[in-house]
């Protein structure tokens, strides 16, 4: 690794964070990868009805917040960019 | 920050032991009455890096069944007022004690001092109950490792799920040069995966070990920054509103340069 090259190489402090990310979705929910795909994959389902959408360009993702008596909460957060709703 | 605190982790060799040591005389330099409470039974080591390990007589089980009075237990720190140890049993075992034992000691210290500061073991079994049964506030200590990370994690749902709420963290052997290089998550990085609120940074220091082989707190070593971080640190739980210490800006030359250019441009 040159001094050159060294930008294009992904940060070891960005990859372990987004493995910890990861890793505590399936801990804090009990939900694993695969289920999340799953869900994921039928979000897109039943979007395509009412709209064209790219299941790529979907994210679908359990973040934490405070809840409003303080405690941590988990939530499921989607950002699905719509390309075009669809005519009834 | 509330009376009885426990100090927490789940994974071991975080720096509970070294926390708790710390901020206990910490407080007491601030002029609280401290109780230091070794909830590790079998594995006992705040007494060794308090450096009190001489003077034990009884311990938190001969409290428990009752085997000498709470006062002929408590081991008083000569060299700081206001520090008392009370020690782990060596040669039993978690089980010696049950939670419904533990609130009631925490309760008659209550009424004793100021603080009671309790370290956890490492784990989420059987010790980690007994330490918690009797806590008002959690303090949370993790490295920026992810095995760390993940079982503060843990560790903050279990003590949520136990009505230990709104628990604090802080992060202990920050290496600024590490992150600096984006080789260990910022502070920023951990604190909003946790989302819990921030008791402080330690930063990782040498003389931390120098210390412990002493059995001296850092605390009363001027020169060590890891002391200031804890004195800092036991300042915001008796309520006082300081800053967080600028670690990452501290040995940087870079840093240190963008100031000066910011403090110009002011």
């Amino acid at each position: 690794m040159g001094l050159f090259n060294r930008r294009r190489n992904k940060k070891t402090a960005d990859i372990v964070a987004q493995r910890l990310v990861s890793v505590l979705v399936e801990d804090r929910t009990g939900v694993s990868h695969d289920t999340m795909l799953k869900i994921k994959k039928e979000i897109s389902d039943v979007l395509k009805k009412y709209m064209d959408c790219d299941p790529d360009d979907m994210a679908v993702e359990v973040i934490t917040r405070p809840s409003a008596h303080g405690a941590r909460a988990s939530a499921l957060v989607a950002d699905i960019p719509i390309k075009r709703m669809k005519k009834k | 920050m509330d009376k009885v605190i426990v100090v927490t982790s789940g994974k071991g060799g975080v720096g509970k032991t070294t926390t708790t040591a710390n901020l206990g005389t910490a407080l007491a330099l601030l002029g609280k009455k401290v109780v230091l409470v070794d909830t590790d039974i079998g594995l006992r080591n705040l007494d060794v890096v308090l450096g009190l390990e001489n003077r034990i007589v009884y311990d938190l089980v001969d409290v428990i069944e009752g085997t000498c009075r709470l006062k002929q237990a408590l081991v008083k720190d000569k060299r700081f007022e206001g520090v008392y140890l009370l020690p782990a049993a060596q040669t039993r075992d978690k089980t010696a004690v049950n939670p419904e034992q533990m609130i009631q000691l925490t309760n008659t210290l209550r009424e004793e001092f100021d603080y009671i500061l309790i370290d956890c073991p490492a784990g989420i079994e059987h010790g980690f109950r007994n330490a918690i049964a009797g806590a008002d506030d959690a303090i949370v200590v993790t490295t920026p490792q992810i095995a760390a990370v993940r079982d503060a994690d843990r560790i903050i749902g279990l003590l949520e799920a136990n009505d230990v709420d709104n628990p604090k963290l802080i992060i202990n052997r920050l290496e600024p040069d590490m992150v600096r290089k984006g080789d260990m998550m910022t502070i920023e990085d951990i604190v909003s995966i946790l989302s819990i609120e921030l008791l402080g940074v330690v930063p990782d220091d040498q003389t931390i070990v120098i210390s412990t082989n002493k059995g001296e707190p850092a605390v009363t070593d001027k020169k060590s920054v890891a002391g200031k971080a804890y004195n800092n640190i036991a300042k915001r739980i008796i309520g006082e509103d300081l800053p967080m210490m600028d670690i990452m800006g501290e040995t940087s030359w870079f840093g240190k340069l963008k100031k000066m250019f910011n403090r110009n441009g002011d």
